[in-house]
């Protein structure tokens, strides 16, 4: 479970968050959409604990503080995985669970690369031969493979080709009816819709709208989207 | 884009680059250091030349006074008699000094490694002990003076790249240098006119810097033509580094790899070089321990006084033909004290060859480090520079000749007043300094 | 830590440039020692049969009086040590020959840089210039962006949200480069140990040992600077040109600064100057060819008291011959007197270099390197001193010969047999083991470590303090 209560981030006097409070239940997949410079990456960089709220309070499963120990039940997925270009993707995938503490056999490695949609005869490959999107799929392997309760996603479909970002949809859906709770900031309307089941809207640090995914149809979510970012 | 715009716009790069204008003006202060360096040398060297000028003329003053005074020599040391040639030009106080040229600010060169003055006496040699270089600090001397030539060769190629080390990098990394090649049409161009801006910035600093000094010491008035010629040497060294760079800069990949082979350029040809040639020249010409030499200032120097006293008075006639018209040289027995008081000379002889075959040995190696010098540029023009402030191993050979040609002089004088059994007067010992002067 | 060292070491391995720059350096660093090895084995020999060549003139002497035996002296070559072949430090400045005999101490001549034209400005290409220039610059090029290309693709967030943390992180970078360094390092002591082993010894081993760590502290400072240069700027450019620029400063600018600084301090009477005064000190004592002073007439009358007799024809010794010792020790008190002042006026410009390490630890490298291989300042005027100790022994028996060796005062012409001046010792230069000499290198050793300890805390000061975006 992910629980941001009140919480205030300002950067030079820029208000980035402003009273920000939202929850993501265990199970569930919670998509931030915004704009550029709304918020979702400082969000997002908060629960990391790369940055300290200056107000509000923070709860990932445990009551989380800025502390790297905690990091190891999120998995995270960036917006552009740049992993280790001389390294295999499979040897990507053993050195970041390693540095995780997690042991995992070759094989175990390779069905998580399987699991995430990367094809088995590409494994071995070195990364620099990979596709952006052949990448993503790495980066999600190494969130998978953590087991983690928690998922942090920042445009985790950029670069992905339709049926990659399929993909990563089922695998999301799969992982939160495994329990976890997952967080996805995008500014993709139409994979927010398709893999969440909940959306929220954020407009210059503040959570202007909440809703469930179920409760509108890809064209309605576009236009409250664009009703909210014009007002 | 004009000529003048590039300039313009450089110009704007430079001053608002903080790292570049701190790294300009850190080298102009060095240089300011730098001279102060040399002109501290050259007044200690002055000064040093006072204080012998001061004990010559105290040393004439006292010999005069013997005369004036009716006395051949001081009261406490009876056998000296300044009446007789050999004494007198004992007492004739002989000095061969280089006098420090006005061009010695301008680079230190070997100074440091030589000795510039020399008391010629009838045992003198060009390789005496006392003619070894100041009092310093080896360790001092390993890492060298900051002098205006070590600034010209080694610290203006470093600035050169601190000036155009992002030239064409800073737009690779930013992304925008197809751009620019789009506006300006020819890239080449445009990098050559970037670089040049810096070409000229460092030519009229090093040309402001090298007159003002050439004005400061006087330079101009004797050394006219080797103050052109060091502007020459100094602008020529300049233009070899701004190819260099401009051609890193053309092959550009951006700003880290650019500066990484510049400064790596820097240390092949200022260090890597010129350290691997002279490790090779050590090996083919090891540090010389002159045993040679050593041999004849010791063994054979002692083994002549061995030879009988006509003998050696052959030798020496065979030297200086004249001394068969002499006194001593007509007379049928040789007189064996005058013999034994010019044997200096025959001594003299046997040094010159074996100084003779140092420096061929000396010649060799320097031939060797010569034929390095299409690999090795900087060598060369650190050599050409100090050629020109005659402070390399040449102009410290030739102040060696002058040496000898001083000794050879006393010797010659020693040996003819001698045998032909002068009595001398006060008149006598002046024209003897006259002659030693 | 282990997982991310492995890693960095991985990625050098397969960086293609890295691995062609290593095949480059390690046939350097092979190529370099083992000529180094070369050239010294080569000086070692001259210096052997030059060594030889002077004592067999010594030892062929025909019977001469002792005196005129002081005259002809010896000579002492001043040896290298078997370390010069990695750092030949002063040696090539310094003068190589030393002419012993009576009455004068003389100056190391026939410097081999007096020899030729300038080559370089900064040595010869010895390990030493590599272990000191390039292999710096070259760690540097390895560090320069180590942290900055995690931050630039963003995989520091990647690599923090697995649970490591970022001092690991950066420690595991910093010990990686390094340990390239130390590589290095320790495959050119290897060659030095392998082609040399005739000259390895106990002594040697310890030379090596400090010159090792001396190294290894320095790429260790050299590492970690540049790593937190790493994190302190926002771009691998500016980290580089910074780097690069501490490199100028340290390596090419401040060893020149801090050495005129030093001299400046502490500066040196020039050699008119310093011989003025010997001599102004000498003439107050006796002559030993003229025996006509003050001091002369006391030894007179002790002597003649002594042996209880009333001239010096009556003595049963040659008194000439206490009258020289007695003036070669009063020249050997005014040597004292004024060389003692100028090695300690040397040695306060090197006290005074060795502190210029707090703000150039190249400073402090250069000091050890060149004292664990016996050819700095230290060591050099040990030989002297060592040289001078050997004149006046020589000398000393030599006279005594004159004195006692059975001729009567006034006796020049008397002769001491070919078996006497074999008897008298050759001159033997051994280096003063380093265990004695160890303390004047502590304060370069504490400049390394306080550098390593100031940049570490600098580094887990940056790592708690550094923005991760």
């Amino acid at each position: 479970m992910i629980h941001l209560q009140n919480i205030q981030k300002t950067f030079k006097g820029h208000k980035a968050l402003d009273d920000l409070s939202l929850e993501v239940k265990a199970g569930e997949i919670y998509g931030l959409l915004g704009a550029n410079g709304a918020g979702k990456s400082t969000t997002l960089n908060l629960i990391l604990g790369f940055l300290n709220p200056d107000h509000g309070t923070i709860s990932v499963g445990i009551n989380f503080e800025k502390s790297n120990k905690s990091s190891k039940n999120i998995g995270y997925i960036p917006e552009n995985v740049n992993l280790y270009p001389y390294l295999s993707g499979l040897e990507n995938l053993d050195y970041f669970c390693k540095l995780a503490d997690l042991k995992y056999s070759k094989s175990e490695l390779s069905a998580f690369l399987t699991e995430c949609g990367l094809q088995q005869d590409s494994h071995d490959k070195s990364l620099s031969e990979y596709s952006k999107g052949m990448r993503q799929k790495v980066g999600i392997a190494i969130a998978y493979a953590k087991k983690a309760k928690i998922y942090l996603l920042d445009e985790p479909a950029s670069g992905l080709d339709p049926l990659a970002s399929n993909e990563l949809t089922e695998l999301l859906k799969k992982l939160a009816s495994q329990g976890a709770s997952i967080l996805m900031a995008s500014h993709d309307i139409f994979r927010v819709r398709e893999s969440c089941h909940r959306i929220g809207i954020l407009k210059n640090g503040k959570l202007i709208k909440e809703m469930n995914a179920g409760d509108v149809t890809s064209n309605e979510l576009e236009g409250i989207y664009l009703n909210f970012m014009q007002n | 884009m004009s000529l003048i715009n590039i300039f313009l716009y450089e110009f704007n790069h430079f001053r608002k680059s903080k790292a570049k204008v701190i790294a300009y003006l850190l080298f102009l202060s060095t240089c300011v250091y730098a001279l102060y360096n040399g002109f501290s040398l050259q007044n200690k060297q002055k000064t040093t030349i006072d204080g012998i000028e001061q004990k010559i003329q105290e040393g004439i003053t006292k010999v005069l006074g013997w005369f004036d005074e009716g006395k051949t020599g001081p009261e406490d040391r009876p056998w000296i008699d300044v009446s007789t040639p050999f004494w007198a030009l004992w007492h004739t106080p002989t000095y061969t000094i280089k006098t420090p040229s006005p061009l010695l600010p301008l680079g230190i060169g070997q100074s440091e490694q030589y000795g510039f003055y020399k008391q010629v006496s009838n045992w003198s040699t060009t390789y005496d002990s006392d003619m070894v270089e100041e009092l310093a600090n080896p360790e001092r001397l390993i890492n060298g003076n900051i002098d205006f030539a070590f600034i010209i060769l080694f610290l203006m190629p470093l600035l050169l790249i601190v000036l155009t080390y992002n030239i064409n990098g800073l737009e690779k990394d930013q992304g925008f240098d197809r751009l620019i090649s789009i506006q300006v049409g020819n890239i080449q161009h445009w990098l050559l006119a970037r670089s040049g801006f810096y070409f000229l910035l460092i030519l009229v600093t090093n040309a402001v810097l090298i007159l003002t000094i050439g004005i400061l010491n006087n330079a101009f008035a004797d050394f006219g033509s080797e103050m052109i010629s060091l502007l020459i040497v100094a602008t020529l060294y300049l233009c070899f580094w701004t190819i260099i760079s401009y051609f890193i800069i053309l092959k550009s990949s951006g700003i880290s790899s650019q500066a990484f082979t510049m400064i790596s350029v820097w240390l092949l040809l200022c260090v890597v070089i010129p350290g691997a040639v002279h490790q090779y020249a050590s090996i083919r010409y090891p540090a010389n321990l002159m045993t040679d030499f050593l041999e004849v200032n010791r063994k054979e120097a002692y083994s002549v006084f061995e030879v009988s006293s006509d003998t050696l008075a052959q030798k020496l006639k065979a030297i200086y033909p004249q001394l068969a018209n002499t006194k001593n040289g007509q007379d049928s027995i040789s007189d064996e004290s005058i013999v034994q008081h010019t044997v200096s000379a025959l001594i003299n002889e046997m040094n010159k060859f074996a100084v003779y075959n140092i420096e061929s040995l000396n010649d060799e190696k320097n031939q060797l480090i010569a034929t390095s010098y299409w690999f090795n540029p900087v060598s060369f023009f650190q050599n050409k520079w100090n050629n020109i402030t005659a402070t390399d191993y040449n102009a410290y050979k030739k102040y060696r000749s002058e040496v000898q040609k001083d000794i050879d002089n006393k010797m010659e004088l020693l040996v003819i007043e001698c045998w032909d059994k002068k009595k001398v007067d006060k008149i006598t010992y002046q024209t003897y300094l006259e002659r030693l002067k | 830590m282990k997982d991310i060292f492995i890693n960095e070491w991985r990625g050098f391995v397969r960086n293609q440039l890295f691995f062609v720059l290593s095949i480059l350096f390690t046939g350097s660093l092979a190529v370099v020692t083992y000529l180094g090895i070369v050239q010294n084995k080569t000086q070692i020999e001259i210096h052997h049969d030059a060594h030889r060549h002077i004592r067999s003139q010594w030892d062929e002497m025909k019977p001469t009086n002792p005196h005129g035996a002081a005259h002809f002296g010896s000579y002492a070559f001043k040896p290298n040590t078997v370390l010069n072949g990695i750092d030949e430090g002063i040696t090539s400045v310094t003068g190589n020959v030393l002419r012993l005999e009576g009455h004068a101490q003389n100056d190391l001549v026939y410097s081999e840089a007096s020899q030729s034209l300038l080559i370089s400005r900064f040595g010869k290409l010895k390990p030493a210039l590599l272990f000191q220039f390039i292999i710096p610059l070259f760690l540097i090029f390895l560090a320069f962006n180590t942290y900055t290309k995690e931050r630039e693709s963003g995989r520091i967030k990647l690599l923090l949200s697995q649970g490591t943390s970022l001092q690991k992180i950066l420690l595991a970078k910093i010990l990686s480069v390094w340990m390239i360094g130390v590589l290095l390092l320790l495959f050119a002591i290897f060659i030095q140990i392998i082609f040399n082993n005739q000259g390895i010894n106990a002594e040697t081993f310890l030379r090596l040992f400090t010159l090792s760590l001396s190294y290894a502290l320095y790429y260790l400072i050299i590492t970690t600077l540049t790593v937190l240069l790493s994190v302190q700027f926002s771009s691998s450019s500016a980290s580089l040109t910074f780097a690069i620029a501490v490199w100028v400063l340290w390596t090419i600018f401040l060893p020149k600064i801090a050495g005129n600084a030093v001299e400046q301090l502490s500066p040196l009477p020039t050699r008119v100057e310093f011989k003025k005064a010997m001599e102004t000190d000498r003439s107050k004592g006796i002559d030993g060819h003229n025996p006509s002073g003050d001091r002369e007439k006391e030894l007179e009358k002790t002597t003649l008291a002594k042996y209880k007799v009333d001239s010096l024809s009556q003595l049963p010794i040659n008194f000439d011959g206490l009258v020289m010792q007695a003036d070669e020790e009063y020249g050997n008190s005014v040597w004292d007197k004024h060389f003692g002042q100028l090695y300690e006026q040397l040695l306060s410009q090197k006290r005074n270099y060795q502190l210029s390490g707090i703000i150039n630890p190249f400073a402090s490298l250069q000091n050890l390197s060149m004292g664990s291989a016996g050819t700095d300042m230290i060591h050099h005027l040990d030989f002297l001193k060592q040289a001078e100790l050997y004149r006046r022994a020589f000398i000393k028996i030599l006279n005594d010969k004159h004195a006692y060796g059975g001729s009567k005062t006034g006796e020049w012409e008397w002769k001491a047999d070919n078996d006497f001046f074999r008897s008298v010792k050759d001159f033997e230069y051994s280096t003063t083991s380093f265990a004695n000499l160890w303390t004047k290198y502590l304060i370069d050793i504490v400049v390394l470590a306080f550098w390593v300890i100031l940049l570490f805390t600098l580094i887990l000061y940056s790592s708690k303090r550094v923005s991760l975006l």
